[in-house]
């Protein structure tokens, strides 16, 4: 029988992916003060995404996956839908190649990151591009492409530690010490 | 068989995996009537859209603060390091501005009697509705900020933003306790405006770039570099004569404007309580 404080414990360990992501969408949108920032700010919400959707996809859900793209949409004043529609399709994808690339090294995992985010970021411009009648800017979208790749490696390392620690907690709590 | 299921789904277990399809095909439809509603500017996705910001706001608001603090903190050692040099040019400002007074105070008598004696219709005075920038200012698609403050505090649809150097941009969406401004350089802004010297008539179109360009300019437009550009009232929507930009290039017959309001720095902006 656990406790009720350890029952707490693990639903606050099983919901920890998930408030991560929506920290970093609120960081994501939060006024940065940074010239030209916002032209190419990484988006940073889709590596815990595609980071726990690929280690513990139950902690990822579709539902909250299209949630927050949902409200980045409504924040930033895209058409509504869009970045749901992204985030959730970022996601089944992920899940489409899961078996495969679970157990593979980080580097691997790098690459199908870069790349999926590559085919999320050209869906969002001609998303964007058919909404406006107006072929928008490409350099935009590919910087902000390239920030988000080049962000990946340090958060993936600092997701590492953390998972580490909530299997080993998770362990601990359902197993004793 | 069944464990060959199990292996393959790899997330759900097989009694679930209805729900787990049947709600994601939900999601899926759901979002592309999202995005078609959106296109066709359906009212009920404002609505939406006005209830979801509604409630984000007030934790942007919080989440923001750090930020600006550290923003602040920045400009404020910014501004100790060159206090000196500062306090030099504003003396000698404050000299020139002086004597501007004296001459500004003898207009205003002399505009005052000349409006009385001409018998002039006095303009619609102006209130100003002051709120915080709480959103980043949009992507790379769109160019929007997100203000605390909506019809409770009176901000009303197609009101005028500014901060303290110039026009910022319109209202476009209000909640309850949020409101969304589009910026002078969104591809949907449009503003009419006028050229401070030749007094040209034009409308500052919006590109997605920093230099929104001026659009019906007569063919022979005597615009140059270096002119300035404000509001010319047209429409109703905006007083006339708030400072929009400066004319920074003219090139076959494109005429670029960079607006004197810096985005990236705006933290309260105020919106224009005015009735044509």
């Amino acid at each position: 029988m656990i406790q009720p404080s350890k029952r707490l414990e693990l639903l606050l360990l099983t919901a920890l992916p998930a408030l991560i992501t929506l920290a970093l969408a609120i960081f994501f949108l939060t006024s940065k003060h940074i010239t030209g920032l916002n032209h190419f700010m990484p988006i940073l919400p889709l590596i815990p995404v595609f980071y726990w959707g690929m280690a513990h996809a139950r902690e990822m859900p579709y539902w909250f996956v299209f949630a927050v793209g949902l409200t980045m949409d409504a924040v930033m004043g895209m058409p509504l839908g869009l970045s749901s529609l992204l985030y959730v399709f970022f996601l089944m994808m992920l899940h489409a190649q899961r078996k495969y690339i679970h157990k593979e090294g980080f580097m691997i995992k790098w690459g199908y990151f870069a790349l999926l985010l590559g085919v999320t970021c050209a869906l969002n411009w001609i998303m964007v591009t058919f909404f406006n009648a107006r072929t928008e800017a490409l350099m935009p979208a590919l910087l902000q492409w390239v920030m988000t790749v080049c962000c990946y490696p340090f958060m993936h390392k600092g997701f590492d530690a953390l998972y580490e620690y909530i299997s080993s907690r998770r362990w601990q709590i359902l197993h004793g010490n | 068989m069944a464990n060959k299921k199990i292996r393959s789904s790899n997330l759900y277990l097989p009694g679930k995996q209805w729900f787990y399809r049947a709600s994601l095909v939900m999601m899926l439809t759901f979002g592309v009537a999202l995005v078609v509603m959106s296109k066709t500017n359906n009212p009920a996705i404002g609505k939406l859209r006005t209830n979801i910001t509604d409630i984000v706001t007030p934790v942007l608001s919080v989440a923001s603060s750090p930020m600006s603090a550290i923003h602040n903190f920045g400009t404020w050692i910014g501004e100790m390091a060159r206090i000196r040099e500062e306090n030099i040019a504003l003396k000698n400002e404050n000299v020139a501005l002086l004597a501007w007074q004296t001459k500004a105070k003898a207009m205003e008598a002399e505009n005052q009697s000349l409006r009385e004696l001409l018998k002039v219709v006095p303009t619609q005075k102006s209130s100003y509705i002051t709120v915080r920038v709480v959103s980043d200012l949009g992507g790379p698609y769109i160019h929007s900020a997100l203000v605390n403050g909506g019809k409770a505090a009176g901000i009303k649809k197609d009101q005028a933003a500014i901060s303290d150097n110039g026009l910022l941009g319109r209202v476009v969406d209000v909640g309850d306790s949020s409101a969304r401004i589009l910026l002078l350089n969104d591809i949907n802004s449009r503003v009419p405006v006028i050229a401070e010297r030749t007094h040209e008539k034009s409308i500052l179109v919006g590109n997605n770039s920093d230099a929104p360009t001026l659009s019906y300019l007569a063919g022979e437009s005597k615009i140059r570099v270096g002119e300035r550009v404000v509001t010319s009232g047209d429409g109703g929507i905006f007083p006339a004569g708030i400072p929009v930009g400066i004319v920074t290039s003219v090139h076959k017959g494109v005429v670029k404007v960079q607006p004197y309001v810096d985005t990236t720095k705006v933290e309260y902006v105020s919106v224009i309580d005015y009735s044509f």
